[in-house]
């Protein structure tokens, strides 16, 4: 699995990444920072490594500590749902009349076209290209299973798909001349259709070819059957890949939302991991987990937690990211008491890493030119782990 | 009163002359209502672009071409067979653009393209968009004067889930000025909202002015739906009218009673920048683009030419009490209209050259009614139709332009496009032909699909370029 970076085709100076393929965990809602990894002196649990302690809800990882690379540091000012998903998907805070490409497509757009989307999210939200076209939008998968067979569907019409490509052609030999822009776009979009089709996205999602053994250690909760799909759509390629787990609002009975959630997160999270690492893409691949903004130390009323954005729970692992902490919160945990850094800062070392050039310049389709942050730097305590 | 009622009166005399003419006149072909040499008969559009210096083009396309562009322009689907032999015996196209406008689908699927202007296409939760997409159902089909529509829609209070038009005040709750400067002004505030543009004309100060009219709205959620509602004005503010604080339109009226929202409905539909705007709306979907593009942003400065035809035609539209089918009459019975465009030409536009039409891809809604339209009867209701077309596109994100032409599918619809039902129409070739494309088949078409099942003919043309075009 070759290099699959379009920058020198392009001739753009864009950096050589220390990961050429991602994984997002998006953990929709505003996990609880307390509760998983960033946890206060009273709640705090001893792990593998010695400063580096977790909450009571993340239990199973601690024995995968050296894994991990747990970020303090991070923190906004946006605590409201639609404005905080939007900041940390695209490093920017949201405006109407400026959208901004997500993470996701910023990455697809500096890698090369090889028939199947560079940017695929398995869940319901997404989170799309702004500029940068629809091609480098995120190809959006609710349930793997229907998407699969929509593909099987496709491809079992395969004769009639033949014959809709020659009466096209046909037709556009007819006028040789220059075509009208809307049979362009169109001729394109069936196009990429055909392209896809002629490509291993397909099987990649039919889940019933991985291993037994796969199945067995992903599990059958549909976050893990994600993680898997996730897993094989790596495998073929498809340089980044976001899997969202929906329910981290917990504003009421914290405690055991927060554990049922792990308790789907985490197994299937140690089996990506350990395949990872057997098949030789542990160097390769970066997998970040986070989520909108943490929680509040404190339990409210209903035995729930409340928004607290001054503390974005965010965990790195892959090569040789693990085992560090990266800042630090007060005994607390209601406040960063050491390096503090801002979402744009996050986008910038996420980036980074991915060999993204931050000096670039974006034109956007009114015209005028644009940075890749916004005047984010890459945090240093992580550019030198890799 | 001005020429546009002098216009319009001698349409009236016009048709009616031209019509008994025409039953004298019987035998000879070739002679149509819309493109008489007859001084009366000058349909106002025409009459606007020659005036404006603009060549009339005297080549109309065929009359097959006409219904099927008609049919997708005025009632969102292609003709049915019979639909099309009953046009191509008697084909008075005058008369069949009035029989389209009372058509109930016309109602239907104008509808939906108010409502994706308004609101946009996603489903959002606190929106009941079929609510408000089957009240503008109403106000069309009652031919409701479009400024009294717009009145109601800025203007609305009340609950989501009873009262249609507020849900376009809860779905643009983020900013309402915006949506109004570009869905009925005609002007893009987006660059004045944070700062002041040397060559722009509105300024920072416009936008803040504007967004205190919606000063005492009130946006929340209650049983069963969201409420909208203006609770009033501070009475710091409604009395001790210092400027800073009381709200401005871009006309420099400002309101004198306490109801600001109403007030600024009143001056939006008031204005001319309205009528230019919806006048240059309805030519973009009718036409295939704007006269004045980008079609939200109807400005006089780099486009005088177009603006000056814009601003003929709305003076046309005031005149005729903000009449929407007045306005697509006049349109679809212009020569410009009926122009025969080839698929081959490329469309390019310099400010200076001549409006002509645009070959667009159909919509979503089109392609489905259309596909829809070759098995059944009965069209799609409203509300299944907006199910499918949500399907097929997929999750959208709204944009600011919102216009429901300013959408490119990405692979994922292509995919679903592609991934249909199969649609069962056993025919001969030559009926499939005539059923989709409105055409015989070429002899080279006739070898190609001969020996093919009559689904995977079907296929390829429910999915080919052509049936997808609006020419």
């Amino acid at each position: 699995m070759g290099h699959r970076l379009a920058m020198a085709e392009r001739g753009r100076a864009d950096r050589k990444p220390a990961f050429e393929q991602c994984v997002v965990l998006w953990m929709s809602g505003g996990p609880s920072h307390v509760d998983t990894f960033i946890p206060s002196a009273q709640l705090a649990k001893k792990t593998s490594i010695d400063d580096m302690p977790f909450g009571p809800a993340m239990d199973a990882l601690a024995n995968h500590a050296a894994d991990l690379c747990v970020l303090k540091c991070v923190g906004s000012r946006e605590g409201e749902h639609e404005r905080a998903t939007s900041l940390l998907h695209t490093g920017f805070s949201p405006s109407p009349s400026f959208p901004r490409p997500s993470f996701g497509s910023m990455v697809s757009e500096t890698r090369r076209d090889d028939g199947f989307p560079n940017y695929v999210t398995l869940g319901g939200r997404s989170f799309g290209p702004a500029f940068l076209g629809t091609q480098n939008g995120p190809f959006v998968i609710n349930d793997t299973a229907e998407a699969k067979t929509q593909i099987e569907r496709l491809k079992s019409r395969n004769s009639a798909l033949e014959l809709l490509h020659q009466l096209n052609e046909n037709f556009d030999k007819q006028s040789p001349a220059a075509k009208a822009a809307a049979v362009h776009e169109r001729n394109a979009s069936v196009e990429s259709v055909r392209r896809l089709l002629a490509t291993d996205f397909g099987s990649a999602l039919d889940l019933d070819f991985a291993s037994s053994q796969q199945k067995q250690s992903y599990g059958s909760d549909e976050f893990g059957q994600r993680l898997l799909a996730a897993r094989r759509l790596l495998e073929i390629g498809v340089p980044i890949v976001e899997v969202q787990l929906d329910g981290w609002d917990t504003h009421v009975q914290n405690d055991r939302s927060v554990k049922r959630l792990s308790d789907r997160l985490v197994p299937p999270w140690i089996a990506l991991m350990k395949d990872l690492k057997s098949s030789g893409d542990w160097d390769k691949t970066l997998l970040v987990w986070l989520g909108e903004f943490g929680r509040t130390p404190t339990i409210n009323g209903r035995g729930g937690r409340d928004h607290f954005p001054e503390i974005i729970p965010v965990v790195l692992a892959g090569g040789n990211l693990g085992g560090h902490v990266i800042g630090e919160v007060n005994d607390s945990a209601s406040e960063r008491v050491g390096v503090r850094h801002n979402v744009a800062d996050l986008m910038a070392t996420l980036l980074a890493m991915l060999g993204l050039n931050l000096d670039h310049e974006y034109t956007t389709d009114f015209g005028s030119p644009t940075t890749v942050t916004d005047d984010g730097t890459p945090i240093a305590g992580v550019m030198q782990l890799v | 009163m001005g020429r546009g009622w002098v216009q319009n009166r001698m349409i009236v005399i016009s048709t009616k002359f031209v019509f008994a003419l025409s039953l004298v006149l019987i035998l000879v072909p070739g002679i149509s209502p819309a493109s008489g040499s007859d001084e009366l008969s000058r349909n106002v559009v025409d009459a606007i672009l020659t005036d404006a210096g603009f060549p009339i083009s005297e080549s109309p396309c065929d009359d097959d071409v006409f219904l099927r562009r008609i049919s997708l322009d005025l009632i969102g689907r292609i003709p049915s067979l019979a639909e099309r032999d009953r046009f191509l015996d008697s084909p008075d196209r005058e008369r069949l653009v009035t029989q389209l406008l009372d058509h109930p689908e016309f109602a239907r699927y104008w509808s939906q393209l108010w409502t994706t202007l308004m609101i946009g296409r996603s489903q959002r939760r606190e929106v009941d968009r079929e609510l408000f997409r089957s009240w503008m159902e109403k106000q069309l089909s009652e031919n409701v004067s479009l400024d009294t529509v717009a009145f109601s829609i800025i203007s609305a209070s009340g609950t989501s889930t009873l009262h249609g038009p507020v849900n376009y005040v809860v779905a643009n709750r983020d900013d309402q000025v915006l949506r109004l400067g570009r869905a009925f002004l005609g002007v893009q505030l987006d660059c004045a909202k944070c700062h002041d543009h040397p060559f722009d004309r509105w300024t920072n100060d416009d936008y803040r002015s504007l967004t205190k009219f919606f000063q005492p709205l009130r946006i929340r959620e209650v049983a069963g739906g969201v409420l909208a509602e203006d609770v009033g004005v501070p009475s710091s503010v409604a009395n001790d009218v210092s400027d800073s604080e009381k709200p401005r339109f871009l006309t420099g009226s400002e309101p004198v009673t306490s109801a600001w929202r109403r007030e600024l409905a009143w001056m939006v539909v008031r204005c001319k920048p309205f009528s230019r705007s919806i006048a240059n709306r309805v030519w973009s979907w009718t036409m295939g683009e704007g006269l004045c593009m980008p079609v939200d942003a109807v400005g006089r400065d780099n486009q005088p030419m177009r603006f000056e035809i814009v601003d003929a035609l709305a003076a046309g539209f005031r005149e005729n009490g903000h009449d929407l089918k007045w306005l697509l009459k006049s349109i679809c019975l212009s020569s410009v209209y009926q122009q025969r465009v080839a698929f081959d030409s490329e469309q390019t536009r310099s400010p200076g050259s001549v409006p002509r039409r645009r070959i667009r891809r159909l919509l979503p809604e089109q392609w489905i009614a259309s596909v829809h339209g070759l098995t059944n009867r009965e069209p799609l209701s409203a509300k299944k139709l907006s199910e499918l077309t949500a399907r097929m596109i997929g999750q959208v994100e709204t944009t600011l332009s919102s216009d429901p032409h300013d959408w490119t599918p990405n692979s994922q619809a292509m995919l679903r496009e592609l991934d249909g039902p199969t649609v069962r129409y056993v025919a001969e070739l030559d009926e499939l032909f005539h059923a989709t494309l409105g055409r015989d088949p070429t002899a080279d078409e006739r070898k190609l699909l001969s020996d093919r099942s009559h689904d995977e003919v079907l296929f390829s043309l429910i999915h080919c370029n052509e049936f997808l075009t609006n020419r």
